[in-house]
């Protein structure tokens, strides 16, 4: 292995689960969730070089996993929805309330434009600043802010996400 | 972050869970050779046939769905699992065994070969996908005076993926004089093992477990504390050691690297101190890639709370589990980082399992609390 395959091998390692998390904020399927993330890092190895030497790659990454989503989006079938993933074993917990709350994020998630719940996801859940938001979108920090405004507002106004929010607090 | 996103962040990162599936970096490889191949035919087919659409349908639908094969190098649960289960104290004493994960089924079970009464006081485990090194400590004492520690001794043995179980042998650099390890840390690969003992202050040895080389990291602090759990990880600036425990005030974790030069723990980096989620914690690991750090202990509604904490920024990322069966005695990372195996609760209400989805998964073996375990 070289330098370049160790290092591209690290970053797969560190950042994939993270990835997939962000992935699954934009699909709301896990399996739809892996594809993007493979496809996006398949797309950074091609020029994973040219990258490390000019670009950050975690920027690079989270730009070409938003690219590849509205893509897919824009296909036709983007409309098909995978149905919740049932546990194949018992578990302790109340495994039918975490499903539910998991559904409920998604199909509060589908009220915002793709561009929303970009800017909402990178900022939320990468926790990644309003300069870093606007790098990954190529688009200016205001529009980042007034994005994440609008976002804020609909999610505000969504009674199940506000019982959510309090279920969690307590 | 307004109050509004703080709490968004909250939810979702509790929300989520964790992905049931890895992404290697041999099936990004073998996409992105697919990618290319493709590209490569559609451009050839295109100057070839002009408007052939069915090649370039082709190489957009192959691309966009993942192949069987992709999953077959994800990381795998382990297969098996090291578990101490207790003795009554006189006439029962502590058994080691291998368990299978998937039965609990025993694939061997040995005995510590020094002459001394006391069981395994550590272990640790780190290995390649096809098989596991586990790592013990066990305590040496003088034939006529069981009960009188004079050292220890660290043995290893290897599991294959079937299930083969190796001789128990002495590990290279493992014979610690009037020493009695407090815990064990392997790296992912099993090469390096640190060892934390007690001998007028708090010492961590990182020893190389093929050459037996040793390099020794001293504490000064924790001042009145204790160190509570070692890691081992591949981190960019090479092998990193994090030590985590208490301190006077708290809890924290220090790293240094590289781990096998030895010197001082306190001039390490902090990687978080404190942490309200869990306000009691119990253990601390780093993972393999020396990113992300498992922190588990007590919360406050007499319950468990597994979390997982960004090693740069020192936050909280997500929780991986809250159970409310009473308190977490450890927690272990299998040598891939992503398969967190959990205990604790009381003898007549233990838990004892894997984390998945944020859920506890039970592990079918011992009914009740190990006196130690890994895999």
């Amino acid at each position: 292995m070289n330098g370049q395959e160790d290092e591209f091998a690290r970053f797969v390692e560190a950042r994939e689960r993270t990835l997939q998390r962000t992935a699954w904020m934009l699909t709301g399927d896990w399996a739809l969730a892996e594809d993007l993330v493979q496809t996006a890092l398949a797309k950074a190895w091609l020029r994973w070089e040219r990258i490390t030497r000019r670009d950050d790659p975690e920027i690079y990454v989270r730009r070409a996993m938003l690219n590849t989503w509205l893509t897919w989006r824009r296909r036709r079938w983007h409309s098909e929805k995978a149905s919740a993933e049932l546990p194949d074993s018992a578990a302790p917990g109340d495994l039918a309330a975490e499903i539910a709350a998991r559904e409920t994020v998604r199909q509060v998630l589908t009220r915002l434009t793709d561009k929303q719940r970009a800017v909402l996801v990178l900022r939320v859940v990468d926790d990644l600043s309003e300069a870093q938001v606007a790098q990954v979108l190529n688009c200016a920090v205001g529009t980042v802010k007034s994005t994440m405004s609008q976002a804020l507002a609909k999610l505000r106004g969504d009674q199940r996400l506000v019982e959510l929010m309090e279920a969690e607090r307590r | 972050m307004n109050e509004m996103e703080l709490e968004l962040s909250r939810l979702f990162n509790a929300v989520i869970g964790e992905p049931p599936g890895q992404v290697s970096v041999h099936a990004v490889r073998r996409r992105a050779a697919r990618h290319r191949r493709l590209t490569y035919v559609t451009a050839t087919a295109a100057l070839a046939v002009a408007g052939s659409l069915g090649v370039a349908f082709a190489s957009t639908t192959t691309t966009q769905h993942r192949s069987a094969s992709d999953h077959k190098t994800a990381a795998r649960i382990p297969a098996y699992y090291f578990e101490q289960t207790p003795g009554n104290g006189t006439t029962r004493p502590p058994v080691n065994t291998i368990r299978s994960t998937a039965t609990g089924a025993i694939a061997g079970t040995f005995k510590c070969p020094a002459p001394s009464p006391f069981p395994v006081s550590a272990v640790a485990a780190g290995g390649s996908p096809s098989s596991t090194t586990f790592f013990m400590a066990c305590s040496t004492a003088t034939k006529n005076h069981p009960h009188r520690v004079t050292g220890s001794k660290i043995y290893e043995l290897t599991v294959s993926r079937s299930g083969h179980v190796s001789a128990l042998k002495l590990m290279p650099g493992g014979t610690l004089a009037h020493q009695v390890p407090m815990d064990l840390g392997a790296s992912p690969d099993g090469s390096e093992l640190a060892v934390s003992d007690y001998v007028s202050g708090y010492r961590v040895l990182v020893i190389n477990t093929k050459t037996g080389r040793q390099a020794v990291w001293t504490a000064d602090a924790p001042g009145g504390g204790e160190l509570q759990s070692l890691s081992l990880s591949f981190a960019d600036r090479g092998r990193e050691l994090a030590a985590f425990g208490r301190v006077s005030g708290g809890t924290e974790m220090v790293s240094v690297s590289p781990a096998w030069q030895g010197g001082n723990l306190d001039s390490g980096h902090v990687v978080f101190s404190g942490y309200q989620d869990v306000p009691s914690p119990v253990a601390a690991i780093l993972s393999p890639s020396g990113k992300t750090v498992t922190l588990g202990g007590l919360d406050n509604r007499a319950g468990s709370r597994v979390v997982s904490i960004n090693a740069v920024t020192g936050k909280m990322t997500r929780v991986l589990l809250t159970i409310r069966k009473g308190g977490l005695r450890f927690l272990a990372e299998d040598p891939s980082g992503r398969f967190i195996l959990v205990v604790g609760g009381y003898t007549h209400n233990a838990f004892n399992g894997w984390i998945k989805n944020g859920n506890l998964v039970p592990l079918p073996g011992l009914r009740g609390l190990p006196n130690t375990e890994t895999w």
